[in-house]
């Protein structure tokens, strides 16, 4: 079975900093797979390739056994392969239920449609009651949910989820873990990026781990968390002098 | 249809208001005001629903007005069919400049915008054998000729601007309900986020822009008509441009009726300050520049923001829904 996602040697430096060094990985499709580093690894310089928002310096990125280097961050969301991202993105001018509608419009359904779809989404994220209302005032968690549905309307294939748990109540990280285990059960392939590794452990049944814009290793979660080098990467090679930065979180 | 049927209300009482009026000088001065709003209605599809600021919009102006009376006094095409042409032209024109500029956003987009409109400004002036240059071009006639869009009556190009204003009105109502007022709200929020929802922002941006330019145009073509005269400095001048600009923020961008309340409020101090103290000494452009700066300092958002807020201090006010905001 060919991967759903699969990158060859992806590079990509802002001038003398190098965010990507030579990064190789796959994602078969069906299932959740996790990805952890400390700040700076290169985890959102990685989206950012993925979704075409950076081209890369060097290196392939196939979709679905598809070339998608020629394609815009649009087209490819229109082909299935979604992000969200750390910081929400609210549609000050339009309502909840407007702005998660777009994505659906993208995908082509008319606006009753995408309105009635909307509306499930909202639903199942028990945000049903603030889908008349200007997203201005609402609530951090909420706004991230909300660009999470938005992306879901899609109906895509790969969802690139960069820290979308951070900054959920206890309620909300619940929910949301349930409905990305849901969704994952009707094929739909998740990459989570994230600090909580609360969420790691309960959703990722493959982990990945970068460091220094490389893969460090990657396998079954509780191996690899174990794993000297992945200590190493978020402790420093010296234990004693390292700035723990990632590790507060982890 | 609600909307548009309190517009087309509005419109009649406005309509037989002017046919009734009987002094010309406060006709025109309407007729102006109309055609101001007009255009910064038609901003507003790029400025206001989009956020991009366009400060060269006077040249979505210039060159329809410009096309349609040269094609009428040395070719002899009918101004009905020289219209067409001349909107097809600004929308050429905004697609090469809406194309060129799509990365741009912000100051920057405003500066690209403000640089195009002066390169139009001294093509015209330039070629002088052709636009007559700086000394403009006269549109004379003595008699009504509809097909020509010459009327001797002021209050025929009164009804002309007030009907396009509806027109126009109604029209950019339906533009924030349809998928692409979406697209577009999603692209002013932020231009990531629509693309990673699958909005393609470049394409969203183009038309938004060829849409705005066409609407503008629109009223161009009339407007010259209406004063009789094409002067280049004042079609494609910067001036006009930020006018434009200028009357739809200061209305209030988020409303649908700002960009008319704009024009209203500049004509009224405009016609008033002229009326005072002449046209001479500056004073209307003094005391314009400083009911902006009073209205920017109380609230940004402009006029419309500033009557709901004062319609919401009201402690018994009735329950009726002023706001004419499109969300």
């Amino acid at each position: 079975m060919t991967a759903l996602l699969a990158l060859g040697g992806v590079a990509k430096s802002f001038g003398a900093v190098q965010s990507l060094v030579d990064v190789t990985f796959a994602i078969e499709d069906h299932g959740i797979v996790g990805l952890i580093g400390p700040n700076g690894a290169g985890k959102s310089t990685l989206i950012n390739v993925l979704t075409g928002v950076y081209a890369p310096n060097s290196g392939t990125v196939y979709f679905a056994g598809r070339d998608i280097a020629a394609l815009s961050t649009a087209d490819r969301a229109r082909i299935g392969l979604v992000r969200t991202f750390q910081r929400p993105h609210p549609i000050l001018d339009l309502t909840c239920i407007e702005g998660v509608m777009v994505g659906g419009l993208c995908r082509g359904l008319s606006q009753a449609e995408a309105r009635s779809e909307a509306h499930e989404k909202l639903e199942l994220l028990g945000l049903a009651n603030v889908a008349d209302y200007s997203p201005r005032k609402l609530p951090t968690g909420h706004l991230k949910l909300l660009d999470f549905l938005r992306v879901l309307m899609l109906r895509p294939r790969l969802v690139l989820l960069d820290e979308l748990m951070a900054g959920l109540s206890h309620n909300e990280l619940e929910v949301v873990q349930g409905v990305i285990e849901q969704l994952a059960q009707t094929g739909i392939t998740f990459l989570v990026v994230e600090h909580l590794m609360g969420v790691i452990r309960r959703l990722s049944r493959h982990l990945v781990v970068m460091d220094a814009g490389q893969i460090v290793t990657e396998g079954e979660p509780t191996t690899v968390i174990h794993d000297p080098r992945v200590v190493a990467a978020y402790l420093g090679d010296d234990v004693e002098s390292g700035s723990g930065d990632g590790a507060s979180h982890a | 249809m609600k909307r548009a049927l309190v517009i087309m209300v509005v419109w009649a009482l406005f309509a037989s208001a002017g046919i009734l009026l009987r002094n010309n000088y406060l006709v025109s001065v309407a007729t102006s005001a109309a055609f101001l709003a007009v255009w910064g209605q038609s901003w507003n599809v790029l400025g206001g629903l989009s956020g991009n600021i366009s400060l060269g919009h006077s040249m979505f102006v210039a060159v329809p007005a410009y096309v349609t009376i040269l094609l009428f006094q040395r070719a002899d095409v009918s101004p009905l069919l020289g219209a067409l042409l001349g909107i097809a032209a600004a929308v050429a024109l905004a697609a090469v400049i809406g194309a060129a500029t799509l990365r741009l956003t912000g100051p920057y987009f405003s500066l690209a915008t403000l640089a195009a409109g002066a390169v139009v400004l001294s093509l015209i002036l330039h070629y002088d054998e052709l636009t007559s240059g700086p000394s403009g071009i006269p549109i004379s006639f003595a008699h009504d000729a509809p097909e020509k869009l010459e009327f001797t009556n002021v209050r025929a190009y009164y009804l002309i601007a007030i009907t396009l204003l509806a027109a126009v009105t109604i029209f950019l109502d339906m533009i924030k309900r349809s998928r692409l007022g979406y697209y577009i709200a999603s692209i002013k929020s932020s231009e990531a986020a629509a693309a990673a929802a699958g909005v393609r922002v470049a394409w969203v941006k183009v038309l938004a822009f060829c849409l705005s330019a066409a609407l503008t145009a629109l009223g161009g073509v009339f407007y010259v008509f209406f004063i009789g005269f094409a002067d280049p400095n004042f079609l494609a001048g910067l001036a006009l441009s930020v006018k434009i600009a200028l009357i739809a923020v200061v209305g209030g961008t988020g409303f649908l009726i700002g960009p008319i309340i704009g024009a209203v409020f500049y004509e009224t101090i405009d016609a008033v300050a002229n009326a005072y103290f002449g046209a001479a000494g500056g004073w209307d452009v003094m005391i314009l520049g400083l009911s902006v700066v009073a209205i920017v300092m109380t609230d940004p958002r402009g006029l419309c923001f500033m009557a709901e807020r004062l319609w919401q201090a009201i402690p018994f006010r009735p329950k009726v829904n002023i706001s004419a905001r499109g969300v």
